[in-house]
């Protein structure tokens, strides 16, 4: 306060008086914060308090919007569980289009393979035939071995056609996944963007500091399939040839 | 190569473990058999007579770098050869899988040829 040139005088104080007796609290205590003005090193203490009252105000209200915020309520008890609801159905839905496919791969193989094996045993009589050296006998039963092949042929054409079809109904997932899948990134943002404002009043850093702190986590904790957002990171071996120079790299 | 070896198939996803096996019959290895997780192929690599494992990393209960390191730790295993194939492509990784002594390492998505590729570089070596 030695500072402070100007002085406190009787009148002021009276001033003051007269307002409160008179029960006028208002014009009191701008009358108060007026005086203060008068001394510099009074101001800039009743500064810091006016902006913490601020701070402490504005927090205040942040907690209670965010407390009394219906959609917030909407999201905790109806969005966030339907959104684990879609996520789980996603993964039977995904995991039954690969069961079906891989039925339809099992189902196919051993026509395929058997289709392979025939033509191999009638490759050498077909051979001999066309060029003109096979017997009686031998030209028989090479005509009895194409006939079943055909047979064969034309009915397993049918259910490996089957199979197909199985295979490409069997991608219908793609749709009914991508739209639930839409969802909840909706729903993300939704909650990203409630949480981001929350923070934000109380620091405009916090965003970076929180990413930041995330990167840092350890090295070797499994994170699945990494992301295209975070593939042209250098950390990350983006595919098969940049991990099998980086094994080079270490001798391998 | 000998195609009849015992080969022991570690994914939590029972797909990715047919995708694998459909991949290694057609590569002519029949014998296959399958894991869910780390915690339930030590067991059975420690009773069976195994030749070669192939390991997800990010599985429940133990993943597959602790399998790969009991692997390396244990008498009658240490000598196996094992390829990992996974999704975690982080350089931490691959270097941490490498320390522990991995025969090879396929990230997914991977092809019938990579893992072909990989497969022959292995066993190119231990023959």
């Amino acid at each position: 306060m030695a500072n402070d040139a100007a002085q406190l005088t009787l009148e002021d104080v009276e001033d003051l008086r007269a307002l409160v007796e008179a029960g006028m609290q208002d014009d009191a205590r701008d009358a108060l914060l007026k005086l203060a003005g008068k001394f510099p090193s009074l101001d800039k203490q009743s500064k810091v308090f006016e902006e913490v009252g601020i701070l402490t105000r504005d927090l205040h209200n942040a907690i209670k919007d965010f407390a009394e915020d219906d959609r917030l309520r909407v999201i905790a008890n109806v969005d966030m569980p339907r959104a684990s609801e879609r996520l789980t159905s996603i993964i039977s839905m995904t995991g039954n289009a690969a069961n079906k496919t891989l039925d339809a791969v099992d189902a196919c193989q051993p026509m395929v393979d058997k289709l392979n094996d025939s033509v191999e045993k009638l490759l050498p009589a077909w051979s001999a035939l066309m060029h003109g050296r096979i017997d009686r006998d031998n030209f028989v039963t090479l005509c009895k071995n194409v006939d079943t092949l055909i047979r064969d042929t034309k009915k397993n054409a049918a259910k490996v056609s089957e199979q197909l079809t199985t295979i490409l109904m069997a991608q219908d997932y793609q749709d009914l996944t991508g739209q639930m899948i839409q969802k909840v990134i909706s729903l993300v943002a939704e909650v990203e963007d409630k949480l981001l404002k929350f923070l934000m009043n109380f620091s405009e850093s916090e965003r970076e500091y929180l990413l930041e702190k995330d990167e840092l986590q350890s090295g070797i904790e499994p994170h699945g399939p990494a992301l295209d957002s975070i593939k042209q990171s250098d950390n990350i071996a983006a595919n098969q040839d940049e991990v099998d120079d980086l094994l080079a790299s270490l001798g391998f | 190569m000998d195609k009849n070896i015992k080969i022991l198939i570690v994914d939590d996803f029972s797909t990715m473990r047919r995708i694998i096996k459909n991949l290694l019959r057609d590569l002519g290895f029949n014998n296959t058999h399958e894991a869910d997780d780390g915690a339930t192929a030590l067991p059975m690599l420690e009773a069976g007579d195994f030749d070669f494992v192939v390991t997800d990393w990010n599985m429940p209960i133990m993943q597959g770098i602790d399998l790969l390191k009991n692997i390396r730790k244990s008498p009658k295993l240490k000598a196996m050869p094992v390829l990992m194939v996974t999704a975690e492509a982080k350089r931490e990784q691959i270097v941490e899988a490498a320390k522990a002594g991995v025969n090879g390492y396929i990230v997914k998505p991977f092809t019938a040829a990579t893992l072909k590729a990989k497969l022959d570089k292995i066993f190119e070596r231990f023959e």
